[in-house]
């Protein structure tokens, strides 16, 4: 028998173990792709920000007006096309000569257009801010004997988002040449440049705003530091677990403070950007909290910034949760194995007693022991049967046969089952069906079986001598007060008004109840009664120190969820418990 | 030659392991033995301190006040080390043994490792080297 028994709690624990599994899988799953994914994002954002903060929108409005000076001399004629562009701390002039032409021309260009942009900027432009560059046909040295002059001139501004960010100029030799017709196509041409290059802008603005957004309402703390361990990036999450929340300036001082030596910041960053790699440190006590760090290097991949590293990112994830998660679940294991380890030890002790001659000849105590060994295994098999179901609950292998069911024989029949042991503790058994309750009710017969054994057995455990447990079962319409339907049946149970609320919004249903006048419970702990034990992980015990594994309500849960009902509890300490549960009709 | 019978407390809520063990130490070892059982730890703690016994088994797992519990009370009070403890449990938690270990037990069995007469030959050591130390 024993072997059949390990057999049995070696499938069951192989079962759950694989349910572990499975879930284990999809959370490490869920973990690695949220972990590309913000890696992704903050690299989109680490490059939004280098081309927002530091090259700004210069070098679109670069390519663009190359395009159109490139362009320019299909529409109109000129010695030379020049633009000058407002750069963050310089200038650039950049002038294409269509032709060649003397120095004197080219710096007489350059003074007007400087002169121009001053007046526009209102801030003064001194030569050595000026990068220069000449492009095109031959630049003659007016050493050579040539000397050009500018005749004709015509400067067009570069305004960006209403900015201004440069001037376009063409020039010529010649007198006269620039006319409406010219001035007209070039302002359309600047115009619709303008225009392109303000809508880039804008969404380059929305998308950053939309990055800004998302790194600020993660749930993960996000830190994001430039070479210089300048912050760019701390949200929200990382205020938060940080102790900063206060701050409206955090730098990296204020970082490591609050990290208090557990997590060494700079060396990680730098030891993540020389090995070119994510670090991943997976256990920080940061206060009351544990965390699993990354720490990334931030690096360019587009063309101006390609393979340079930007600095790095810290990223806290929080797994204080899963910690206690684990430990139930090695808490509930270990239970779990205690309880089903010590009636088969007893057993097997028991087997080992009844070997001596002695025992046999004392006939009390031999039935004792029989006594004994019966009473082990039924509790063993109760908790064995009640494991199994459970994890067939779980893993959602669980199939209800459903037909029709006289529910009033089937309470019936329970509550004689039942009634010895409430006999035994003096325990008084009653019950009531509502004359509104269907003669049958469809439902799995075994499974409702289950659910009232279960309630009933809990109902005597928690009751002491002299008590009374009432099974009752009415009829509830939607839109109508459950509190009212009970009081019209007679019921007295714990629920009163308290439920009103929620069951005006369920549908017509059949409600049973069992209440009794017992210890009680304590009603803010009503819903972890019906969630798996590992997750608060304690072994419940009634007045008398008699064990629950707790399962019983999860099984019942199980059955009455799969029935498409609820199960609920409501309870005063000292006076007595009602737990219920619906079926839909 | 008769020997005052060694006092031994088992502190278990296992009522069927109490029983079994008490009997199997009183068959095979006629009068060596007195047993006392506890149901729960502070039933245990309380006789510790009450029949002074000379050897107590006691459980982690019990309701009221577990092994651990009642373990650090009876060093507080000077009980333990002086009286031997043997925990005998059916966890196999190496951390509660480290602990009882520093605490001051004597041994740790896990039940359904040992039989009755294996837990008794540990008893039966631990009285020994107890008698021993005790007439340097």
């Amino acid at each position: 028998m024993e072997n059949l028994l390990i057999y049995i709690v070696g499938f069951l624990a192989g079962g759950i173990a694989v349910a572990f599994f499975w879930r284990e899988r999809i959370f490490r799953y869920e973990t690695t792709a949220r972990e590309t994914e913000l890696r992704r994002k903050m690299y989109e954002l680490a490059i939004l920000k280098e081309i927002g903060d530091r090259i700004g929108y210069s070098l679109d409005v670069e390519k663009i007006v190359d395009v159109i000076t490139g362009s320019l001399n299909q529409f109109i004629t000129y010695s030379t096309v020049s633009y000058i562009l407002v750069k963050p701390e310089s200038f650039v002039f950049k002038i294409d000569l269509e032709k060649p032409i003397s120095r004197s021309f080219v710096d007489d260009v350059r003074t007007r257009m400087e002169r121009s942009l001053e007046v526009l900027l209102d801030k003064k432009i001194s030569p050595e801010e000026v990068e220069e560059r000449i492009t095109g046909a031959l630049l003659l040295e007016d050493t050579q004997g040539v000397v050009d002059t500018v005749h004709s001139f015509f400067n067009i501004p570069l305004v960006i988002d209403e900015k201004i960010v440069g001037l376009l100029t063409i020039a010529d030799t010649r007198e006269g040449l620039y006319k409406e017709k010219e001035m007209t196509i070039l302002y359309k041409i600047v115009a619709q440049a303008s225009q392109a290059v303000s809508k880039l802008e804008h969404v380059i603005k929305i998308e950053e705003a939309k990055l800004n957004a998302m790194v600020e309402s993660l749930p993960d703390g996000v830190v994001m530091v430039d070479r210089d361990y300048r912050i760019m990036v701390v949200n929200p999450s990382a205020k938060k677990y940080l102790g900063l929340e206060h701050d409206p300036d955090v730098d990296i001082f204020d970082l490591i403070e609050s990290l208090g030596g557990k997590f060494d910041l700079r060396t990680k960053i730098d030891e993540c950007i020389v090995a070119d790699t994510t670090l991943l440190v997976t256990e920080v006590d940061i206060g009351k909290n544990f965390f699993r760090i990354f720490v990334s290097p931030v690096k360019g991949e587009s063309d101006v910034v390609h393979g340079k590293v930007l600095g790095g990112v810290v990223v806290l994830h929080d797994i204080t949760a899963e910690k206690e998660a684990e430990k139930m679940k090695e808490d509930f294991t270990a239970m779990m194995v205690h309880e089903l380890r010590s009636p088969l030890d007893g057993i097997k002790k028991m087997g080992e007693m009844m070997h001596g001659e002695d025992i046999r000849l004392d006939k009390k105590t031999y039935d004792e022991y029989i006594q004994m060994i019966y009473e082990s295994s039924s509790a063993m098999l109760e908790l064995v049967n009640d494991l199994l179901d459970v994890a067939r609950i779980q893993t959602g292998n669980f199939v209800l046969s459903m037909r029709q069911v006289d529910l009033r024989k089937a309470i019936a029949e329970r509550l004689r089952f039942v009634g010895y042991i409430a006999k035994d503790r003096k325990i008084e058994l009653e019950s009531k069906v509502s004359d509104a309750v269907p003669l049958e009710v469809r439902c799995d017969y075994t499974r409702i079986e289950q659910v009232f054994d279960n309630l009933f057995s809990n109902a005597i455990k928690y009751s002491n001598p002299g008590g009374k447990i009432s099974a009752n079962v009415f009829m509830h319409k939607k839109g109508e007060l459950l509190s009212k339907e009970a009081e019209k049946e007679g019921v007295k149970w714990f629920v009163g008004e308290k439920k009103d609320e929620e069951f005006k919004n369920i549908p017509d249903c059949l409600i049973a109840a069992v209440t009794d006048n017992g210890v009680g419970f304590d009603e803010t702990q009503a819903e972890k009664l019906f969630v798996r034990p590992e997750k608060f992980g304690v072994v419940r015990r009634n007045q008398r120190g008699e064990k629950s594994m707790g399962l019983g309500l999860i099984k019942i849960k199980g059955i009455i969820e799969a029935h498409g009902g609820i199960v609920g509890a409501v309870s005063r300490v000292g006076e007595g418990s009602t737990f219920y549960f619906t079926i839909n009709i | 030659m008769t020997k005052i019978p060694k006092k031994v407390l088992i502190a278990d809520d296992d009522k069927i392991f109490c029983k079994i063990f008490k009997d199997s130490l009183h068959r095979d070892y006629p009068e060596k033995y007195e047993v006392v059982t506890a149901s729960d730890g502070e039933e245990g703690l309380k006789l510790a301190m009450e029949i002074n016994p000379d050897l107590i088994v006691l459980d982690l797992k019990m309701p009221k006040m577990d092994g651990m519990e009642v373990l650090k009370a009876l060093k507080e009070k000077g009980i333990v080390p002086k009286t031997p403890v043997l925990i005998s449990t059916n966890f196999s938690d190496m951390e509660k043994m480290s602990e009882g270990f520093e605490l001051g037990i004597k041994g740790y069995v896990v039940k359904s490792d040992y039989s009755l007469e294996g837990i008794e030959h540990r008893i039966a050591d631990i009285l020994e080297i107890q008698d021993e130390d005790a007439g340097k």
